[in-house]
């Protein structure tokens, strides 16, 4: 498999999404999406299955579109919104989210908004740590979710202690914060290169902006 | 009940994009660095509700917890759900970056909203529980309203589709409602400081 640079994946990601939502889907637009299929070849189809799972809300729209209008609108834009997933499902399949954070940085984003988004990141791992040890729990004293009131109880109990557990995290990390002399930078490692499969990419997502102003 | 990228019109989406960044530079004018990990942590809280899903018959839907998250929040809201948001369109394919103006009217509009009725008493014509109940409900009622406007707005076409989108909706509003009324009795009894402070 082929690393690609965050940076560059995001910004791929942002320029492919921008060019796809308002254009008329061509083979051509395929490339940049064949190309980071290759970079991940190992993980095609978990990649796919993600796709599928994706689909039901662009399904609906499509079977609306296609009572309404001519088959090959409601198709262009049921192929346009699973480009643009695929797309970002790929060059985002094996992120953690941390180096989202060092793209951002690297990007120049405002150092509050980058350590917001870092310590996102820590408190979903926190949490979804906690969900899946309350989940456990549930299953093992044979709680089954069904439409009751008392279901709806347990998830708002489920809920109230998640919500306990991060606002005790929240007040722990701001105390963290002020012994540390925290002034809303965080110090960030950066390791990231840019390789020439990067260039490539910029270079096929370049050719589609090209081609879009000058044919 | 996030849109996709590629479904809706250029105008839409830019000009979504632009109402987005104001509220969101209006979020980011007043963040202070304590209140960081309080914006990080209902962050996280909202991404992680996305996780879980409730069955509802045959169908499963799941809490976003808006409600909530915007009275503890306030303004800040339109931050938190924008990390979010972006972190879901990225790592999780929910959404997409194109329509992240959109979606960010969606969910943080109505949840600054219940934390201005909240704030102003609006909602002091409720019992508490019904209060309480209210905050979930009226959060995906008006979620549910801006997203079936935004759709309406990008193309005719869409118009049933949001009728469509608005009525798969409607248990759902029920049973936010429902959690948010649980969560926060849950809530009143653990850490009854910040429901007081909220003025719940």
């Amino acid at each position: 498999m082929i690393f690609l640079s965050p940076t560059i994946s995001f910004v791929s990601a942002i320029f492919y999404s921008i060019f796809i939502s308002f254009s008329n889907v061509e083979l051509l637009y395929l490339l940049p999406i064949l190309y980071v299929l290759f970079c991940e070849y190992k993980n095609i189809f978990q990649i796919f299955k993600r796709l599928i799972f994706l689909n039901l809300f662009i399904l609906m729209i499509f079977i609306v579109l296609l009572l309404q209008t001519t088959f090959e609108e409601a198709f262009n834009i049921y192929l346009r919104t699973n480009m643009i997933i695929l797309f970002n499902l790929t060059v985002f399949y094996r992120s953690s989210g941390y180096d989202i954070v060092r793209a951002l940085n690297d990007l120049k984003f405002p150092n509050k908004v980058v350590s917001s988004i870092y310590f996102t990141l820590k408190m979903i791992q926190i949490l979804s740590d906690e969900l899946k040890s309350i989940r456990m729990t549930l299953r093992a004293r044979g709680f089954r979710a069904n439409s009751s009131l008392f279901t709806y109880e347990t998830y708002g109990n489920l809920f109230g202690h998640i919500f306990v557990k991060s606002i005790k995290k929240a007040q722990a990390l701001e105390e963290s914060f002020n012994l540390r002399g925290f002034h809303g930078r965080i110090y960030l490692i950066n390791q990231i290169k840019i390789s020439y499969f990067d260039l490539i990419l910029l270079f096929l997502i370049s050719m589609l902006y090209v081609k879009g102003f000058v044919v | 009940m996030h849109i996709s990228d590629g479904i809706l019109t250029s105008e839409v989406a830019i000009g979504s994009a632009i109402i987005a960044t104001s509220f969101l530079l209006y979020s980011f004018k007043d963040l202070k660095n304590k209140n960081i990990a309080i914006v990080s942590s209902m962050s996280a809280l909202f991404f992680i509700a996305s996780f879980v899903h409730i069955p509802l018959g045959f169908v499963q839907i799941h809490l976003i917890l808006i409600g909530i998250i915007g009275i503890i929040l306030g303004a800040q809201v339109f931050l938190a759900i924008f990390i979010a948001l972006l972190l879901q369109a990225t790592l999780l394919g929910y959404g997409g970056i194109s329509s992240l103006g959109a979606n960010l009217i969606i969910m943080s509009l109505p949840a600054y909203l219940i934390y201005l009725a909240s704030k102003y008493g609006f909602l002091n014509f409720f019992s508490e529980k019904i209060k309480y109940f209210m905050i979930g409900f009226l959060a995906v009622l008006l979620s549910t309203l801006f997203l079936a406007l935004i759709l309406a707005l990008s193309k005719e076409e869409y118009l049933y589709a949001s009728y469509t989108v608005f009525l798969a909706n409607v248990p759902a509003m029920f049973i936010e409602g429902l959690v948010t009324l649980f969560l926060i009795n849950y809530l009143k009894k653990s850490i009854p400081d910040l429901i007081s402070e909220a003025k719940l």
